[in-house]
């Protein structure tokens, strides 16, 4: 039953009833609730418990300020915790838990904190819980983790679907209320492209809960007439949109909840991450109101004023039945009116002032509501529910009963984005409260976020800003508002109140908090938030940094500017990482490449594995083999026969120019300049700092065209030094640099058959023999009849080999070719096997620590010319010869496994740190010799060849003998290379 | 958007074409002029494409080109002729996925897929789509051109289908 609920008004849709659960309970409400107003029609006054003294919390606010109502929403996956209960749109179905309680919100036993409260006072886990030492981590943190805290994570993965979308327009008006209303209708009437983003379902802001007129009409009926003028004008209006944040070059981010209100998605985004590009903004943001500190302040039912007239005039819902307001101010004093015109009973006005305004006098008289002038209320009774208030300062002794407070500090202008470039907000006395100081380039604030709470001042400020965005001049037509006052006498902390006092209901952090905090020497605005953890956790301080300040100023004797303000950071509101990630996730988290032959080695019973951004092909099993049979017998058949290798991941980047074989001198170790025409080298290039950066292959394919290729990994850092060394350091070489890696499918043919497979793609067109073609050798050839391809003849199997390019669209036509022309399939393991035979170093060897002499390159640095990295290879660590260098090892037990990653000791000494001599970096079982080998980077390695040593791998508590051996296994002569 | 349920995109892949990518040896103007003869069109010096009869030709950034034409134009052996000692020309037909997006609602496609808001027909952005480095042409007043590096193909095509039906909401 909604007893709560009026039988009229409000802006609720009484035809779309709809039904939910909290806590298990089924309820009713309607289509244009939010929980929280659902939850007070039905007198739901008890929502959570606070964050440390697990007290009870009722809904303090309307919007998304709120620090007490969070809840769990949704089940399963889907359950998101910590949502406000002010701001979730109540759908049909929904079902929300209450959080951070046991067993039960009505019962819950961790509310005995509450009486150990002088135990858990600010800072106490930095005093408390200190002996003994070791119970700190196992005991006490997992103790206090469980009973702090919010709600639970689901611990699933988010099923919700997001995207990103870019916006781009003249101007961005952030907040739908009448100042951002009227800066969007200005703006969009001098043709200016508009986008207006307003985080509640409907514009209005506060017109949306206050009764107020504008033009002598209503002002919904206002409100109605400009959506209509901006949509007509073509103004982007984006609901439910939160700007979350600032950033460089007039850019902003909004989350749009697109589908969070509905029942189902129906396959829409949960919600859309907006990255909104303007140029000039306006901060129509509005005013977020302060609680008043006093004892039992955080009772369920002592509520924000403006909430009141929110749930009242918004909602239709009397969020009370005996009411007592509580203000310092014109504003929230007015709303005796809202609360006497639905039927509550206002037990009194209690204001703070020792002189209210003649306004506030005759309308409490109007309403027949008792005015406590200079009087306070110094506490709140009741526990779970607000039974009584006790009046203090004038009125002291004095008792009202009531079940609902109406409070009013002021109001804070939001100016959180503001300040996301740093600018500090500045105080201004007029309405007790900081408005933006120097504001992002391109952002003007307006209406109450500049401190102009009054509608009449937001709605000609908004005009004005609007103007200046479009760059026009003129006013709107002055609109009549029905008349207001934001007067207010700023009560920081109402004197003798009893009972815990809270400034920030979501971390409860009392007043007493605060002068602990200034009594131990945190007055500093960063050492008292980090102290007592004011403005911490989901609703970052909304409703209590002011506040938090000015007791801090009161007790240190300074003013509230002297003692600072807190600095806002993006996200303005919680922002679900689902939203930032967008569609980027699962599959999808980063790129996944393929080769242009993967189709090919799909079909032809590949298995596959990441490298990378890349999909390569690992090994092709036949019939029930093994990943270690597989391997051995492609190993074996490069070895014999002849096998091809899928090698289009090496980067490969082309370099032309007169001055091409000078800069590539520049950019290798080795030089490049003597190569002749249809010549390959192997070339080493390193860093800056002389460590080894990257080795692969050069093809002279011309006097000034040249190729070079890359490792997989290195592809895109090779061509970004590339195209630094020539933008930056030689601007003046005459050289042109193209990326080509996707232009060509490049495949290796090894083995002793390889010239006989090659010559049957070549057929009488191209002569692949010895002397047309040696060993590091380059031509054109055309195979398979009329398939143009770039011929090399490198080997990084060993074996008589070449390397074979053809443009990318013919790659599954070679590779056909190839197996029918007696050439098997090898993948990924039987190249790096076939390697690690060989001795050559990968990646796991060229790890950004080893220089070229630790890898066994080090004659390859040139003395006769400069090169990126010579200077600092030459410094003394780097030619140490104790420095780890590359080295073959065997087993010495035959049959015995090794692994990479194992370290290094010596016989008979302890597997400690101290005793660590180098580790494993590779490791494969050779078909080819019978036994495991492995490559390593040992302590002064060229000189140990012969020694025992022991592999030790702790994580998976092996150990074995180990022999040092030279790193190249077979064919040490490399005869096979010049067949 | 349309007025039609199904959003108004069409999303196709180019045919193949030749392709070749073209880099200035030291003087821009050398290239500028011999472009200008070789096409006969008033050649960009800032992103942006042109079209000279079946060719199109975009500049990528200062001195740096790319030229793209039916197969059969043969590209890379007819510019490497006609450039020859001014640039280098780059056979990169294989290398690119091209996708046409076209429709009333592709600026709202785009505005998912990439940060950049382009210009009149000719505009032409290198810029990131996700994780992916593309290049984007306006090459009709609803007609767009989106290219990869081929192996980043299929990715592209994802960011694309997954925009349109964002489209629906």
């Amino acid at each position: 039953m909604q007893v709560f609920r009026a039988r009229e008004g409000g802006l609720i849709d009484r035809t779309r009833p709809v039904s939910f659960t909290f806590d298990g309970r089924e309820m009713g409400g309607y289509h244009g609730d939010t929980l929280a107003s659902a939850l007070l029609a039905n007198g739901v006054r008890l929502v959570g418990r606070s964050f440390k003294y697990h007290r009870p919390r009722g809904v303090l606010s309307a919007g998304p300020e709120e620090p007490n109502a969070l809840v769990e929403l949704r089940e399963g996956a889907a359950r998101e915790p910590n949502t406000r209960a002010t701001t979730a749109e109540l759908f049909d179905g929904l079902v929300a838990r209450s959080q951070n309680r046991y067993p039960s919100l009505h019962l819950d036993f961790l509310s005995l904190t509450g009486v150990l409260a002088p135990v858990f006072a600010a800072g106490f886990y930095y005093k408390t819980f200190m002996w003994p030492a070791a119970f700190w981590e196992r005991v006490y943190e997992p103790l206090i983790r469980r009973a702090a805290g919010l709600g639970r994570a689901s611990g699933l993965p988010d099923p919700g679907v997001y995207e990103k979308q870019t916006a781009f327009a003249d101007l961005l008006v952030i907040g739908g209320g009448p100042a951002g209303l009227a800066a969007a209708l200005a703006a969009a009437a001098c043709g200016a492209r508009v986008v207006l983003a307003d985080q509640d379902s409907a514009l209005g802001g506060r017109l949306l809960s206050d009764r107020r007129s504008i033009d002598g009409q209503p002002a919904r009926a206002w409100l109605v007439m400009a959506e209509a003028r901006l949509r007509a004008a073509g103004v982007r209006i984006l609901t439910r949109t939160t700007v979350t944040g600032v950033y460089d070059g007039g850019t902003y981010a909004a989350v749009e909840r697109v589908s969070d209100h509905l029942a189902e998605s129906g396959g829409a985004p949960r919600q859309r991450l907006w990255r909104i590009v303007a140029p000039r903004a306006v901060l129509a943001t509005g005013a977020i109101e302060r609680p008043l500190v006093f004892g039992g302040n955080d009772t369920p039912g002592v509520m924000l004023a403006g909430a009141v007239r929110s749930y009242l005039n918004r909602y239709a819902v009397r969020p009370g039945a005996h009411a007592v307001v509580f203000a310092n101010n014109d504003d929230g004093a007015g709303t005796i009116a809202d609360l006497a015109d639905a039927g509550v009973a206002v037990a009194g006005l209690v204001d703070s002032r020792a002189d209210p305004p003649e306004a506030v006098r005759a309308l409490a008289a109007a309403h027949g509501v008792p005015l406590y002038a200079g009087a306070t209320v110094r506490q709140a009774t009741g526990g779970a529910l607000l039974r009584r208030v006790v009046l203090g300062g004038r009125a002291s002794g004095t008792m009202l009963d009531c079940d609902l407070l109406a409070v009013s500090g002021g109001w804070n202008p939001v100016v959180h984005l503001a300040s996301h470039h740093g600018g500090k907000p500045v105080w201004d006395d007029a309405i007790a409260a900081f408005v933006p100081g120097a504001t992002p380039p391109g952002l003007r604030a307006a209406g109450a976020a500049a401190g102009r709470l009054r509608l009449a001042d937001a709605l000609a400020t908004g005009d004005a800003a609007g103007r200046d965005a479009a760059q026009t001049q003129g006013r709107a037509p002055h609109l009549a508002t029905s008349p207001e006052s934001a007067a207010i006498t700023p009560l920081w902390q109402v004197p003798d109140s009893r009972g815990k006092a809270f400034v920030d209901f979501q971390n409860d952090v009392t007043a007493a908090d605060i002068a602990l905090a200034a009594r131990e020497g945190f007055t500093a605005v960063e050492h008292l938030k980090r102290y007592t953890t004011l403005g911490m956790a989901t609703d970052q301080g909304k409703t209590s940094n002011a506040t938090g300040l000015a007791l801090m100023a009161a007790l240190t004797g300074r003013s509230i500017p002297q003692t600072g303000t807190t600095v806002f950071r993006p996200p303005y509101t919680p922002v679900a990482i689902g939203a930032l990630a967008g569609t980027h996730r699962g599959a999808h988290w980063r790129p996944t490449r393929r080769t242009p032959a993967h189709g090919w080695a799909e079909q032809h019973g590949a298995q596959f594995v990441d490298a990378g951004e890349w999909l390569r092909a690992t090994h092709f099993p036949q019939g029930v083999e093994t990943l270690q049979q597989s391997t051995d017998r492609e190993v074996r058949t490069v070895r014999q026969h002849a096998g091809f290798c899928d090698v289009s991941t090496l980067g490969k980047i082309d370099v032309q120019g007169p001055d091409a074989a000078a800069f590539l001198d520049f950019i290798y170790a080795n030089t490049i300049s003597s190569l002749a025409p249809g010549r390959v080298r192997y070339a080493l290039m390193l860093r800056e700092d002389g460590f080894a950066f990257d080795d692969g292959t050069v093809a002279r394919l011309s006097e000034a065209h040249f190729l070079l290729t890359t490792t997989t990994a290195n592809a895109a850092c090779v061509l970004r030094h590339l195209d630094l060394c020539h933008l930056v350091l030689k601007p003046h070489l005459a050289v042109s640099i193209e990326p080509v890696t996707d232009q060509w499918a490049q495949f290796a043919l090894a083995g002793p058959q390889a010239r006989t497979v090659l010559a049957k793609l070549a057929g009488a067109n191209s002569d692949v023999g010895n002397t047309a073609l040696p060993f590091m050798a380059t031509t054109q050839a055309t195979l398979c009849g009329d398939v143009p391809a770039r011929l090399f003849r490198i080997s990084f199997s060993g074996e008589l080999a070449y390397e074979i390019a053809v443009p990318a669209s013919h790659a599954a036509t070679l590779a056909t070719a190839l197996q029918d022309a007696g050439a098997t399939p090898y993948g990924l393991e039987a190249l790096n096997v076939l390697r690690l035979e060989k001795g050559h170093p990968v990646g796991a060897e060229l790890n950004g620590q080893t220089t070229a002499a630790d890898l066994g390159l080090g004659t390859m640095l040139s003395r006769k010319k400069d090169f990126v990295g010579r200077a600092l290879a030459t410094r003394p660590a780097m030619l140490d010869p104790d420095r780890p260098t590359l080295v073959g090892l065997r087993p010495r037990t035959p049959g015995a496994t090794l692994q990479a990653g194992a370290h290094l000791v010596p016989r008979g000494a302890a597997a400690t740190a101290e005793h660590d001599q180098g580790h494993v970096t590779s490791a494969a079982y050779s078909a080819t010799l019978g036994h495991w080998i492995g490559l390593a980077l040992l302590n002064g390695g060229s000189r140990r060849t012969g020694e025992v040593l022991r592999a030790v791998n702790p994580l998976q508590n092996m150990q074995e003998e180990v022999e040092v051996v030279p790193r190249v296994f077979h064919d040490p002569d490399g005869a096979a290379l010049h067949v | 958007m349309s007025d039609s349920l199904a959003p108004a995109v069409s999303i196709t892949r180019a045919p193949p074409r030749s392709m070749a990518a073209i880099g200035a040896f030291g003087d821009p103007a050398a290239l500028l002029a011999a472009l200008a003869a070789e096409f006969a069109v008033s050649v960009p010096t800032t992103p942006a494409c042109v079209r000279a009869g079946t060719t199109t030709l975009a500049c990528l950034a200062p001195a740096r080109y790319l030229a793209s034409g039916p197969r059969e134009a043969d590209l890379p052996t007819r510019l490497a002729a006609a450039l020859a000692g001014v640039a280098a020309v780059t056979d990169q037909s294989d290398m690119w996925a091209t996708f046409v997006v076209s429709g009333e609602d592709v600026p709202e496609l785009l505005a998912r897929v990439v940060p950049v808001e382009l210009g009149a027909v000719g505009a032409l952005a290198l810029t990131r789509a996700g994780h992916l480095d593309v290049r984007i042409c306006r090459v009709g007043d609803l007609d767009y051109e989106v290219s990869v590096w081929r192996s980043y193909g299929p990715d592209l095509l994802h960011a694309l289908a997954v925009s349109k039906q964002g489209l629906l909401f």
